[in-house]
């Protein structure tokens, strides 16, 4: 007689928990035997308990394992239930194998930290940089797919680029736990996260808080402890802790002290390796809350709706329109290097804060499209120390006084006109006229003199081409604080965008693409 | 070409699960199951230059597995061996055929055990979070032993159906 499927159960599970006797083992050898098919089924009930004994075993409970959503399948390091077996394991095999496997397994590089495989969840991010990194699990390399789960690092730090567009960077030791690419949990360490125009609810949860982006740059510490400090550089966040919520400003920091969120001045000094992937040190689309954001001052009431189209440039948000016609009109951008990580990577600062470290160098792009007549003049300026005194002003580029072509001054050369050659695909110095020209600059700053370096529509996505600027001197100092954009003395009506300065030239053009992006991929985010 | 060590630290990390599920149902002990595998780890690392590429890798861990695991039930004499080699064949081709690297079982796991109602959950919970095994468990549940044999093992044909059309839908 055949037994019944509760009896077979029961037998089945008797036997796999080797809770039975040897009577009801027998009893389930049997009907195995009378009904192969019977194996096929218990072989699949014996892969799903021992799925649940490395998961459910390994993490304690079924809440626990459905909430550590995206940590890796198999937690080697977890010392419970099934982790402690797997930990077991993996030290017990480094020592059988002899040396073999234990590079593979148990270490990573020269640290005695067991390996655990990478989360193998959606893609995410892309990894842009990692120095010096002692990972805690399976390395990632730059240009890798960063997946959900958790990235953990000993030491070093790496930075990323979501799929949101948001860039992030880890300082070790640190854990971030990323849900999706607007989302993420860090639960130990320092991180810092730059959110472009246009990406809204970027989220980063801690141990005791929530920070939710504005639009900005903020860093958060999360100590052994899990408290953490929300530092913001740029913009504004809004921090969360149950009912209580504060918006933090730039310049300003958030923590909980005695259970409340109290706030505090933020300290750039906590995050002193702080880089972010595609840093520029400025990236100005025109877009309408620049002005606050870029502390930009002047003529801020002309901004376009539109962005200037150029072939090697993406345009986005609008445009500044100055109009200088009867008057001159100008706007200017303070830059305080205090604020952000990219200055702090380009190691560009001197003592003082400005912008001319000797040794350094400096790129700067952007858009400008007007009509190149004989009176007037239009263009971007470095100034230093003042707005106004010419003193002030150690270089100029635009289209200078009396020079109807693109041109620049200094104080030792005067008015230049910048040569055209060797010519670039678009750039057409017969008839520039209402087509906007990309301008970019390198100066590299030196003990004796600077050396400016210009290019007229160069490729950005491109190499840097080095040996053929359009236009190449020397300056006495080039170091500045602010840049000043205007237009006057006649020279009409001029539009600027995609304002953009950075320590390298590929951090001027559009950010890299991810693995995904080159295939045509559509963001599943 | 032989495999490296590199090949076998991966086929080890991604086939953990199913390995271990070869070698626990026939000795039918946690701890002598990781034993078990331990030994096979290493063999591998002994026998690699007799192995050409992960693909052979995985089927010779299995044999492996399979004869390491007999042999060390025997050795350990505390229950005989209840499946018989035809049964064994059988139960290595399924094994064979549910395949599949252990990640992806543990994600549509995921998925399978959210949907879970509260009675079940709770024995997972205890039989797996607690390692609350045999009388102990359905004493710990208010239950007949063969009841609470019963429920376990309908919860786990449950999960392994699920897992499996998850994982085919996740392939498709």
């Amino acid at each position: 007689m055949s037994a019944t499927p509760e009896q077979l159960g029961d037998l089945a599970w008797r036997y796999l928990d080797a809770s039975g006797d040897h009577e009801s083992d027998r009893a389930f050898a049997q009907a195995m035997r009378d009904d192969p098919a019977l194996v096929d089924v218990f072989a699949a009930m014996c892969l799903t308990r021992q799925t649940l004994a490395e998961t459910i075993g390994c993490k304690g409970s079924v809440t626990a394992f459905l909430e550590s959503r995206d940590e890796p399948a198999l937690a080697i390091v977890e010392p419970t239930g099934a982790g402690r077996h797997a930990l077991r394991w993996a030290l017990a095999a480094s020592v059988l194998i002899g040396g073999l496997l234990v590079a593979a397994i148990a270490l990573s590089g020269d640290d005695d930290n067991p390996i655990e495989p990478q989360p193998e969840g959606r893609p995410i991010a892309v990894l842009m940089r990692s120095e010096r990194v002692s990972w805690e699990r399976e390395p990632i390399y730059e240009g890798d797919d960063v997946t959900t789960g958790p990235i953990a690092i000993a030491s070093g730090h790496v930075k990323m680029r979501l799929h949101s567009g948001v860039s992030v960077a880890m300082h070790g030791p640190a854990r971030l736990d990323m849900r999706d690419a607007m989302h993420g949990r860090l639960q130990s360490g320092r991180m810092l996260a730059r959110v472009p125009d246009g990406v809204d609810g970027f989220r980063i949860d801690t141990p005791d808080l929530s920070v939710v982006d504005l639009g900005t740059e903020f860093g958060i510490e999360v100590d052994a402890a899990g408290a953490s400090v929300v530092h913001v550089f740029d913009g504004r966040v809004r921090v969360e802790r149950g009912d209580e919520t504060i918006e933090v400003a730039a310049g300003r920091s958030a923590s909980l002290v005695d259970g409340r969120l109290v706030a505090g001045a933020s300290d750039f000094a906590r995050f002193p390796e702080a880089t972010l992937p595609g840093g520029r040190l400025v990236d100005l689309a025109f877009t309408a809350d620049d002005p606050e954001r870029l502390r930009l001052r002047g003529a801020t009431d002309v901004l376009g709706e539109d962005s200037l189209e150029h072939p090697f440039v993406a345009g986005r948000g609008g445009h500044l329109t100055l109009e200088g016609s009867t008057t001159n009109r100008a706007v200017f951008i303070d830059l305080d290097t205090s604020l952000s990580g990219a200055f702090a990577e380009a190691q560009v600062r001197t003592d003082d804060g400005h912008i001319g470290r000797d040794g350094s160098r400096i790129y700067i792009a952007w858009l400008m499209r007007g009509t190149f007549g004989e009176n007037g003049f239009a263009g971007v300026s470095l100034f230093n120390g003042g707005d106004t005194d010419v003193r002030d002003e150690p270089l100029f580029i635009g289209k200078a006084h009396g020079i109807a072509a693109m041109s620049y001054h200094t104080e030792a050369t005067g008015e230049q006109t910048i040569d055209a050659l060797p010519a670039t695909p678009t750039f057409d110095p017969a008839a520039p006229d209402g087509r906007p020209t990309l301008v970019v600059v390198r100066i590299d700053f030196a003990a004796e003199t600077d050396r400016v370096s210009i290019w007229l529509d160069p490729d950005i996505e491109a190499e840097e081409q080095p040996d053929t600027p359009n236009a190449r001197f020397e300056l006495a100092s080039g170091t500045f604080d602010r840049l000043r954009l205007a237009a006057g003395s006649g020279a009409g009506l001029w539009a600027f965008d995609e304002l953009r300065m950075s320590g390298n030239w590929s951090d001027l053009g559009s950010p890299p693409l991810s693995a995904g992006e080159k295939r045509g991929d559509k963001e599943n985010d | 070409m032989a495999i490296t060590e590199d090949n076998i630290v991966r086929v080890l990390l991604r086939y953990r699960i199913s390995l271990l599920a070869l070698i626990q149902a026939i000795v039918r002990d946690d701890d002598l199951a990781e034993d078990v595998l331990q030994d096979v780890g290493a063999l591998a690392v002994v026998k690699r230059a007799e192995i050409d590429n992960e693909g052979h890798l995985i089927g010779w861990m299995r044999k492996t597995a399979r004869y390491r695991a007999l042999f060390a039930a025997r050795q350990s004499a505390r229950q005989p061996v209840a499946m018989d080699d035809a049964m064994l064949d059988r139960f290595e081709a399924a094994m064979d055929r549910m395949g599949g690297e252990d990640s992806d079982r543990v994600e549509a796991l995921r998925y399978c055990i959210a949907k879970l109602n509260p009675d079940t959950r709770k024995l997972i919970d205890l039989r797996y979070g607690q390692s609350i095994k045999g009388e102990a468990l359905a004493k710990a549940l208010g239950k007949k032993p063969n009841t609470v044999f019963v429920a376990l093992s309908r919860a786990h044909q449950r999960l392994g159906e699920c897992i499996r059309q998850r994982q085919a839908r996740e392939n498709r």
